[in-house]
């Protein structure tokens, strides 16, 4: 191979490259400029079974074929990092995750990815949490991700956060649905969909080593939810994550949907006492341009089941 | 007759090669697996009185030896299996010597050691020779793919394997004139009233007995099996071309004469046997009126797993088996120094709901803890050096160690820079699971851990007191925004 014949097959390679990614690329920005504007940025749903809920939340919000198109891959990111029953209040409803996913099918998903990289042992967190099992019954693919096999370095480039290893199913998906579950957290104040999606990396100890909320906010660099679905059914509002006491937990059987991840956070965020603002993460986030912070510009749709 | 020596040797290979499979997968399988404990309750290890089935087992293998003979090593014991697997592959290729061994008068050195330990409650020193116990060090959490093992015991693991490997390849199932609980059963089907035995009259001596024997015990020359040595595998009886070879009442072959070494190992067999089959009871009584300060008295000592009790428990109990090892599901389960396996923290922690290793531990030395009692149990003490911690040093918020800690002992309360929260710590319901090492971000880590003498109850999950944060919408409200 003398070097012009390697210009050629490098540029060959490069075109060739360039375009498997485009097409991701395109579907995306048609959706989203097809959307704007007929919907709600937010439905607050309350009153329901968190399943029951999604159903009217999502038939106010457009339907899932406005997020997930005929034959794409979706990853639904649930919370379930520990060995704590549904009712415990840390892990996201396994009904509500049941109903994402089939909602996602419903709309002609060819693939519905579940993984949450668990805390605790993830054969125990899997059980304990149900969703193990709801995902089977769905058709899911509950997504190992207790070796770092299954994660990839991937550049990230936010200040804190410069890469980190993301788990396979996120780069692979065209669709990523965060369903996390309301509640307090003793470190990042709150823990809703931004804070969840540290489930999708391997490396949890080099957040808190170099600045817990810059690496949350900085992850969305590396992709935003594009539903954000927060099951406030049963809510630790105290002495977060993990839970242990019934005391904590308050009953707000609510339900918020949003494509926005800072809009779905904030009003999260105020549902636990706090003022738009006050969660550093969130606040971050805002700033660069992930969504809006401030509500009152947003069109919200309450509805009582 | 034949065709019945036949299809009992077959038989006892597929049962022999089946054990040996199983035990082999439970072993290099990390995490933990329902069969593991049942299947180690037919193993012949030292037995805690009272803790059921596994009570039983030993002194079930040795009436089965006083009356036939050791069908323990024959069947049930993967160890025997793991080298009559190496032999047989290594005589179809050529290499294995198949032929009458007369046993090393040495092994004796190896029995009276055994029996020192059991007297002296040393379990390294009883189980050095110990089948299941090193069958557990060769393979425990083995991986292949990376030939990587419980951490800390993989120069062990190999050493063990290749003297295994080399004397089976060679000459049989040698390891097993060393076992401690071969010399038990040994002495129990020396005596029994039955046995394999040659007729002399018409044996021609030509030697296909010593080649089939996988014990190398059958002495075609002198027409007589080692009685104490035959672990009725059948071979010789099955391939024997006059059919001379013949199981039967039996009781006068005798291989070391009746002189001082019989005697000795008269003695040692007796005490092993009470070590293995002696309980709870006997040991405890040991330990409490003649050995209470065996267990390293001063210094610091490891953690040991959940249901270990006391340091003294533990160490008088554990064979070193790794059983436990290979189940614990984080993998922090580990043998270091000693061959009695402690709790390392660092890279994963005891999870808060699981009992596994007390499952599967067959001598007792863990006990068998409900979830319940599980979760209150200390096995070690955490020590908090709060100005390590990255929300003083760096000004940042964290929180991973609250966050994991599964009694609370661990919660965030305001401090440090404004708008941030610092750990508080209350040793009172730590349990010492190593949640908060094992997450903690600091360089260097504000966290360390000290084992405890003795295992005690911690109240269960602390309850907090109103963080008197925000105020929450609670059900009739309306969203807040």
């Amino acid at each position: 191979m003398d070097r012009r014949e390697f210009l050629k097959k490098t540029v060959a390679l490069g075109i060739g490259a360039g375009i498997t990614f485009i097409p991701g690329g395109l579907r995306k920005l048609g959706g989203a400029a097809s959307a704007a504007g007929e919907f709600p940025d937010l439905a607050a749903i309350k009153g329901g079974r968190p399943e029951t809920m999604f159903d009217a939340g999502m038939k106010a919000i457009g339907g899932m074929g406005r997020f997930v198109r005929p034959g794409q891959t979706v990853l639904v990111k649930p919370n379930m990092s520990w060995d704590v029953p549904p009712e415990g209040g840390a892990n996201t409803s396994p009904e509500l995750v049941a109903r994402v996913i089939k909602h996602c099918f419903d709309a002609g998903a060819s693939r519905v990815y579940v993984m949450d990289h668990s805390i605790e042992y993830w054969e125990n967190s899997r059980r304990s949490s149900r969703i193990g099992d709801a995902v089977n019954s769905s058709g899911g693919v509950y997504a190992p991700s207790n070796e770092d096999g299954y994660y990839q370095n991937a550049a990230v480039g936010g200040n804190a956060l410069k890469e980190t290893m993301i788990h396979e199913t996120l780069l692979e998906s065209d669709v990523l649905i965060s369903v996390p579950v309301l509640k307090h957290h003793g470190g990042a104040g709150v823990s809703i969909s931004a804070k969840g999606l540290m489930g999708c990396v391997w490396d949890r100890r080099s957040y808190h080593a170099k600045g817990l909320h810059r690496c949350i906010a900085d992850f969305l660099l590396v992709r935003k939810p594009d539903l954000n679905v927060i099951d406030a059914s049963g809510v630790i509002t105290r002495h977060g994550p993990r839970g242990g006491s019934a005391s904590d937990i308050v009953r707000m059987e609510s339900l918020l949907i949003s494509p926005d991840v800072v809009a779905s956070d904030t009003a999260g965020s105020m549902m636990l006492g706090h003022k738009p603002g006050d969660i550093e993460h969130i606040r971050l986030a805002a700033e660069a341009g992930h969504g809006e912070m401030n509500l009152s510009k947003l069109r919200i749709e309450r509805i009582t089941v | 007759m034949k065709k019945i020596y036949r299809a009992l040797s077959r038989a006892r290979i597929a049962a022999a090669g089946a054990v040996f499979v199983l035990f082999a997968f439970l072993y290099t399988a990390p995490g933990p697996a329902g069969l593991f404990g049942p299947a180690m309750d037919w193993q012949f290890s030292p037995r805690a009185a009272g803790a059921g089935f596994a009570a039983g087992s030993a002194a079930l293998f040795i009436v089965l030896a006083l009356i036939l003979g050791r069908v323990f090593c024959s069947v049930f014991c993967p160890m025997g299996a793991f080298q009559e697997l190496l032999w047989r592959v290594s005589g179809r290729l050529g290499m294995a010597g198949r032929k009458y061994v007369r046993p090393w008068r040495l092994r004796y050195a190896a029995a009276v050691l055994a029996a020192a330990g059991a007297i002296t409650l040393n379990m390294p020193l009883f189980s050095v020779m110990d089948p299941i116990s090193n069958f557990g060090r060769v393979f425990a959490r083995i991986n292949f793919s990376s030939f990587d093992s419980v951490p800390g015991t993989l120069p062990k693991a190999a050493v063990i394997f290749a003297v295994i490997a080399v004397f089976a390849c060679a000459r049989g199932r040698r390891f097993c004139d060393w076992c401690p609980a071969g010399v038990v059963l040994g002495f129990a089907s020396h005596i029994a009233p039955f046995g394999m035995k040659i007729d002399a009259s018409r044996c021609a001596a030509c030697g296909l007995c010593e080649k089939v024997c996988p014990m190398n015990c059958a002495d075609s020359a002198g027409r007589r099996i080692d009685k104490d040595r035959c672990v009725l595998c059948m071979e010789c009886a099955a391939g024997c071309p006059g059919a001379f070879i013949s199981f039967g009442p039996d009781a006068g072959v005798k291989t070391d004469g009746e002189g001082r070494r019989h005697f000795v190992k008269r003695i040692c067999a007796f005490i092993i046997g009470a070590g293995y089959i002696g309980g709870r009871n006997v040991r405890d009584i040991m330990r409490d009126n003649f050995f209470a300060s065996a267990a390293s008295p001063d210094g610091e000592i490891p953690a040991r797993p959940p249901g270990a009790a006391d340091d003294g428990h533990f160490s008088s109990r554990c064979i070193g088996c790794l059983a436990c090892a290979a189940v614990c599901p984080t993998g922090i389960i580990r043998s270091v120094g000693s061959i009695q396996p402690c709790l390392v923290y660092g890279s994963g922690y005891c999870q808060f709901n699981c009992v596994e290793c007390g499952r599967v531990c067959p001598t007792d030395a863990i006990t068998r803890l409900n979830a319940e009692t599980k979760r209150r149990t200390r096995v070690a003490l955490s020590d908090l050096t709060l100005p390590r911690c990255v929300v003083i040093t760096k000004s940042q918020a964290c929180g991973a160690c609250a966050e994991v800690c599964p009694t609370r002992a661990l919660s965030m309360v305001r401090g440090g820079a404004p708008g941030l929260t610092e750990p508080s710590f209350d040793s009172d319901y730590c349990i010492g699971c190593g949640a908060c090492i094992a997450v903690c971000p600091a360089e260097p880590n504000a966290f360390a851990l000290k084992g405890v003498r003795v295992q005690s109850l911690t109240p269960g999950i602390r309850e907090l007191e109103d963080d008197g944060g925000t105020t929450p919408m609670s059900a009739g409200d309306d969203f807040p925004f």
